[in-house]
C-alpha cells in the first residue's frame, strides 16, 4: 500500500510477502483470500496497491474508514488482478523495485 | 540410498553439548551424513574479518565432527558461493566481489558473489581449504541456490553475452569443482538454478552431486515455485551428465512458525523418500532452515519420524511416522494419541506472511475479517495444553496458544476503538467510558493470561531448577524470535558472547532457560503497549481483502 506525498512521490505504508508457506497454497491457483489492513494519514489521501515479484494476485473490497464513515473504491465489488503470469522458462527477473501492478484507488463520491 | 540430515547453524547456533548428544541418536535412527549450513559461524582464518563474533571455534568445531565421526556420521559443510554470499561481502576487504554495482561502478553494500570476479576462485579456495578438514563425507556443498542477481555486474554480463546465462553458471560451477577436486573433495550444489536453466546440465562437470528440493508434498515430480509451481524433472538430465542426484525435503520451520506443520513436512518427506527410489537417488537429505522461531527439538521429532520410511519399510501415514518419531525422542507412550492431536494442530497452524505480520505491527489488524477461526485456533491449543506431552511440546503448544490469544486481542481491540468512535459521536460519554474501561480490562487481562502462563518462572512455565529447564532448554531463543521481527542468530560456543538473541546459549551457560524467558517478558510488555498505542482514535485505516 503506497500514498502520495506532496512532492508527487509514492511512498510504502506497508507491504506484504504472499507465501502462505502451506500446502493448499503450493498450487497454481490457490483460493485463499487474506484481508490487508494499513493505517493512512485521512480519507483523503491519494492511495494505490502496488504488487511486485513473480505472478498475479487479485484485489477487492477496498475501503477506507475510520470506524465512523466508510468511502469504497469504485471497483469495491470487482476483483482487480494485478501482475503477470510467472514466466514458464529463463530465471525470473526478481526486482523489488519495480511495480509488476498498480491499482490506484479512487473513491466513489 | 543414504540418509542426511542438516542443521542450518547459520541462522541459529546451538550448543555443543546439545548437538553432541544428537548425533548418537540421529546414527540409531539411520543417518549417515550430516550437512552443516555455515556461512559466517565458523572461524575461517583463511578469510579474516567473515567469521561473527562469537562463531564456533575451530576447536570446538572439530569436536562436533568428530563426535559424528565416532558415530558413523560423515560430515558435509555448506558453504555459499553466489546466493545467499551476504557473509562474505559484508567484510570490507570482500565487498568488491559483489555482482551488484552502484551506477559509478562501486559495489554495493548487499547482494551476491560476482561468478567471474578475478578474485572469486582464490576467495572460494580459502574458504574450502578451511573447511576440507570437516568435510569427513568426502564432499564440500557450495549452495548456489537462490542466486537471483547474476548478470548484473558488467563482468558477468560480458561472459553471458558470449555463452549464455546457462553457460555463465555452468562455467562456475566447473571452476568450483576444480577447486574442490584440488582439495580431494566432491562438489555439490542445490539444483533450483538447474531447474530454471537446464540448459546448464550438460555443460556441467560429471561426477559432481546436485541436491534436488522443494518443500511440499507433491505426486511425482517436485514443483518450482517461481513457475507457479509447475512441475519438472532433473533425474533423466543429471542422470545423462552422470551427476549424481539427491532428494531434499524439509524438516521443519517456514521463517517464523512456531511449531512445524507435522503432516505437511512428513508428507514432504515420504514424497521424497518415494521419488528418490523410483528414480534411483544417492539419497536423501531432510534439510532444515531458520529453526530459531521453534523449539528444535520439535525439528527433531520430525527427523526422527522421517527414519520410519527406512527402518519400518512401508510406512506411508504421518500419523503413525509421527508417533514413531515421539517414541524415539522422548520415549511417549501410548504415542498415537499425541500424534494425532499434533497433526490435527496443523488445521491451526501460525504459518504464511499474512499471519506473521502481527509479529511487527499490531495496527494492521483493523479489518472485519471474522474472529471465528481465530477463537478456534485458541480453543483447539487451550484443550491441547491440557494434554500430557513432552517439555519441549508443552512450551511449544504454550507459546502457540499465547499467539492465539494475542490474534484475538489485537483483532478485538482495533474493532473497539472503531466501536468507542461511534459511541463518541452519539455522545454516550458514559457509555465510552464504561467501553474504554473494558477495554482496558481486556487488556489487563491479556497480560495477566500471559504472565499466568508465563508464571515467574518465565513463559516455558518449568522452574530453573526442573529437568524441564535444563534439558537442550533451547526454547526460550524461540520465543525471543517468535514475538518480534529482528531477531538475529544466537550465537554458540563463547559464555561472552552477544546476548540479546542468544537464549539458546545463554541457557547451556546457566544451566536454565530463565534469561531468555525474563527477557521475553519484558520486552513482550513494552511492545505490545507501545503497539497498542497505535491504535489511539484518530488513526484511520483502509482495508483490502
Amino acid at each position: 500500500m503506497e500514498q502520495r506525498r506532496p512532492d508527487g512521490a509514492w511512498h510504502e505504508l506497508d507491504s506484504r510477502h504472499l507465501n502462505e508457506f502451506r500446502a493448499r497454497g503450493a498450487r497454481p491457483r490457490a483460493a485463499i483470500r487474506r484481508e490487508f489492513t494499513v493505517p493512512v494519514d485521512s480519507h483523503g489521501a491519494a492511495l494505490r496497491i502496488a504488487m511486485r515479484g513473480v505472478g498475479q494476485v487479485a484485489v477487492s473490497r477496498v475501503e477506507v474508514t475510520d470506524g465512523l464513515q466508510t468511502r469504497r473504491d469504485r471497483s469495491w465489488a470487482r476483483r482487480i488482478v494485478l501482475g503477470s503470469r510467472a514466466p514458464r522458462r529463463g530465471l525470473p527477473a526478481l526486482d523489488w523495485a519495480r511495480n509488476a501492478g498498480v491499482l490506484r484507488i479512487a473513491f466513489a463520491a | 540410498m543414504i540418509a542426511a540430515f542438516q542443521w542450518d547453524l547459520a541462522r541459529q547456533a546451538e550448543r555443543l553439548d546439545w548437538m553432541l548428544a544428537q548425533l548418537p541418536r540421529y546414527a540409531d535412527w539411520g543417518y549417515r551424513e550430516l550437512y552443516l549450513h555455515l556461512e559466517d559461524a565458523v572461524e575461517l582464518p583463511s578469510l579474516p574479518g567473515v567469521a561473527r563474533r562469537g562463531a564456533y571455534s575451530r576447536r570446538q568445531f572439530s569436536r562436533l565432527v568428530d563426535g559424528a565421526a565416532r558415530v558413523g556420521i560423515g560430515v558435509v559443510p555448506i558453504v555459499n558461493l553466489l546466493g545467499h554470499t551476504q557473509y562474505l561481502i559484508k567484510a570490507p576487504g570482500l565487498r568488491d566481489l559483489n555482482e551488484l554495482r552502484a551506477p559509478d561502478g562501486t559495489p554495493l553494500a548487499t547482494g551476491q558473489v560476482c561468478p567471474v570476479h578475478p578474485r572469486i576462485l582464490e576467495v572460494a579456495d580459502a574458504l574450502v581449504r578451511d573447511v576440507a578438514p570437516f568435510c569427513t563425507a568426502g564432499k564440500v556443498h557450495v549452495g548456489l541456490d537462490e542466486s537471483f542477481s547474476l548478470g548484473r555486474n558488467p563482468l558477468s554480463a560480458a561472459e553471458i553475452a558470449e555463452i549464455g546465462l546457462a553457460g555463465h553458471f555452468a562455467r562456475y560451477v566447473g571452476r568450483l569443482n576444480a577447486v574442490a577436486l584440488s582439495h580431494g573433495l566432491r562438489l555439490g550444489i542445490w539444483a533450483d538454478m538447474l531447474a530454471l536453466l537446464p540448459a546448464a546440465v550438460p555443460q556441467l562437470p560429471p561426477a559432481i552431486i546436485a541436491y534436488d528440493w522443494y518443500y511440499y508434498p507433491f505426486g511425482k515430480r517436485p514443483r518450482i515455485e517461481l513457475r507457479n509451481f509447475a512441475g519438472y524433472d532433473l533425474a533423466p538430465l543429471l542422470r545423462a551428465r552422470g551427476i549424481e542426484y539427491w532428494g531434499c525435503p524439509m524438516n521443519g520451520a517456514f521463517r517464523h512458525e512456531p511449531l512445524p506443520v507435522f503432516g505437511e513436512r512428513l508428507a514432504n518427506i515420504r514424497d521424497w523418500w518415494r521419488r528418490c527410489s523410483a528414480v534411483g537417488a544417492a539419497g536423501l537429505l531432510v534439510t532444515s532452515w531458520e529453526p530459531g522461531r521453534l523449539a528444535i527439538e520439535t525439528a527433531t521429532l520430525v527427523d526422527a519420524a522421517a527414519a520410519s520410511l527406512w527402518l519400518r519399510p512401508g510406512a506411508a501415514d504421518t500419523a503413525i511416522m509421527l508417533a514413531d518419531g515421539l517414541e524415539r525422542v522422548f520415549r511417549t507412550r501410548r504415542p498415537r494419541a499425541l500424534a494425532g492431536r499434533l497433526i490435527g494442530a496443523d488445521k491451526h497452524a501460525f504459518c504464511g506472511y499474512a499471519r506473521w505480520q502481527i509479529n511487527g505491527r499490531w495496527d494492521l489488524f483493523a479489518g472485519r475479517e471474522p474472529l471465528e477461526p481465530y477463537e478456534a485456533d485458541r480453543r483447539f491449543f487451550s484443550r491441547l495444553r491440557t494434554r500430557r506431552m513432552p517439555a519441549a511440546l508443552v512450551h511449544s503448544i504454550a507459546f502457540r496458544s499465547y499467539l492465539a490469544e494475542r490474534d484475538i486481542f489485537v483483532r478485538k481491540a482495533a474493532r473497539d476503538v472503531f466501536r468507542l468512535r461511534r459511541l463518541l459521536r452519539r455522545g454516550a460519554a458514559g457509555k465510552a467510558a464504561a467501553k474504554l474501561m473494558a477495554m482496558g480490562l481486556e487488556a489487563a487481562a491479556f497480560e495477566r493470561a500471559w504472565a499466568a502462563a508465563a508464571g515467574p518462572r518465565g513463559p516455558c512455565g518449568a522452574s530453573r531448577a526442573t529437568p524441564a529447564c535444563t534439558g537442550p532448554t533451547t526454547l526460550s531463543s524461540g520465543w525471543i524470535h517468535g514475538g518480534w521481527p529482528g531477531g538475529g542468530p544466537g550465537l554458540c560456543g563463547r559464555p561472552d558472547g552477544p546476548r540479546p538473541f542468544s537464549g539458546r546459549r545463554r541457557c547451556a551457560a546457566n544451566g536454565s532457560c530463565g534469561s531468555g524467558c525474563t527477557t521475553l517478558r519484558r520486552r513482550s510488555r513494552r511492545w505490545s503497549w507501545s503497539s497498542a498505542g497505535r491504535t489511539a482514535p484518530g488513526t484511520n485505516w483502509t482495508r483490502a481483502t
